[in-house]
């Protein structure tokens, strides 16, 4: 048998198969940014490739309607980048939720605030 | 923990079990009489057979997880998430090495054939669910996916020669029970193979360890940090138990009937304590690592 100590650490470091998850790392506009003018993207960069098919970014106005009904893109180079395009956006509050399904298969969301003046 | 969440967990955990079962009982062909092996052929088929359905089931649950939605929701994306996302990818690769060797078993005739074919589609099952974690984002070609199924394997053969030994290989009601000296080389054997799978999950668990749980405050604080002090001292008893039967238990094997009981009711012991680290492993896989957030 190896030593105790060699067990111990097997023991300790018996690590599941265990995945990362999505965390979004910068965004642009980026949360609670007041914005002189209308931005024409909205772009969240993550830690890890987000797969398309199962992320959904929304812009919601200050009324609570769908300020910007495109859908959003992974970037092609870059697929921790999420990409939506926006219309001209009148000055108001909005609110970004996102939910995005990581590489690992596991979903985030989250939300923040960033405003038009 | 609801539906999703509990058939994520419940496949997650078949699918270590079955493919530890299958582990071990590969490797036990290396040692074991021809006829020893026949006996593992249908517990075999029965591993192989689940665990190919529970990779379905866990496709199933990973399109509710990644949609956000409930099971029934989630279905008419399944097709969506097996063509286009990773998860879907290495997941039907999983499904598939394992109906392989659900093929090679049953069919397979050559014996030398047959241990090379099973243990090549043994193999594609842990890379492709060693895959589906986090070392799978450094690509095929990464050390961190290296490291990552060389662990699956090495922790599925200590959990599988475990639970063959004493399920099935030294049960006395076995259709083909080994006489004591085969006996006492197939516990030879196995001691030496636990002992070369625990050094290797303690080589990748290091490297593993490291990247995944990050500061050692980490193990207190956060419910991911105390699963895996549970798992420690699950680990730590389940090497308890072999040592016990190295040095107590299969002397006592070699001299007297009793101490052969003695042995496989150590192993029945040691592989309820190691299927309950499988069953920690698979909750922990749906949980964030603090060291990766």
């Amino acid at each position: 048998m190896p030593s105790y100590s060699v067990l111990v650490t097997a023991a300790t470091l018996w690590a599941p198969l265990a995945a990362a998850h999505a965390v979004l790392k910068a965004s642009n506009p980026a949360p609670g940014a007041v914005l002189a003018s209308a931005p024409a993207e909205l772009a969240l960069t993550f830690n890890e490739n987000i797969e398309p098919p199962f992320s959904k970014v929304t812009v919601l106005a200050a009324d609570g309607r769908n300020a910007a009904p495109g859908k959003a893109t992974v970037d092609g180079a870059n697929p921790a980048l999420v990409r939506l395009t926006l219309p001209a956006l009148a000055a108001s509050e909005y609110t970004v939720k996102w939910a995005v399904a990581g590489r690992d298969g596991h979903r985030r969301t989250g939300e923040f605030k960033f405003t038009v003046k | 923990m609801d539906a999703v969440s509990l058939l994520q967990v419940g496949t997650a955990f078949v699918q270590y079990a079955a493919f530890a079962w299958l582990a071990g009982s590969w490797c036990s062909r290396f040692w074991l009489p021809s006829a020893a092996l026949q006996a593992l052929r249908s517990t075999d088929l029965l591993a192989a057979g689940l665990a190919a359905l529970a990779g379905l089931a866990w496709l199933w649950a990973a399109t509710a997880v990644m949609a956000g939605e409930s099971l029934g929701e989630s279905l008419p994306m399944l097709w969506t998430m097996l063509r286009t996302t990773g998860q879907g990818a290495a997941g039907s690769a999983a499904i598939a090495a394992m109906l392989a060797v659900l093929a090679a078993r049953r069919r397979c005739r050559p014996r030398q054939a047959c241990i090379a074919v099973q243990g090549l589609a043994l193999l594609a099952f842990a890379v492709a669910r060693a895959s589906l974690g986090h070392a799978g984002e450094s690509g095929w070609w990464s050390l961190p996916l290296l490291a990552e199924t060389v662990h699956f394997i090495a922790a599925a053969i200590w959990s599988g020669i475990v639970c063959v030994s004493g399920w099935q290989v030294l049960r006395p009601a076995t259709a083909a029970p080994l006489t004591p000296a085969q006996a006492g080389q197939h516990l030879a054997w196995m001691s030496h193979t636990a002992l070369a799978a625990v050094l290797a999950i303690a080589l990748t668990g290091l490297y593993n360890g490291v990247e995944r749980v990050g500061a050692a405050d980490n193990l207190l604080h956060t419910g991911y940090g105390i699963a895996l002090l549970v798992k420690v001292v699950l680990v730590a008893l389940a090497i308890g138990m072999g040592g016990f039967n190295k040095f107590v238990g299969m002397p006592a094997a070699a001299s007297a009937a009793q101490g052969a009981t003695l042995v496989r009711h150590v192993l029945l012991l040691e592989s309820i304590v190691l299927l309950s680290v499988l069953a920690v492993a698979s909750w922990l896989v749906t949980q964030a690592p603090p060291g990766a957030m």
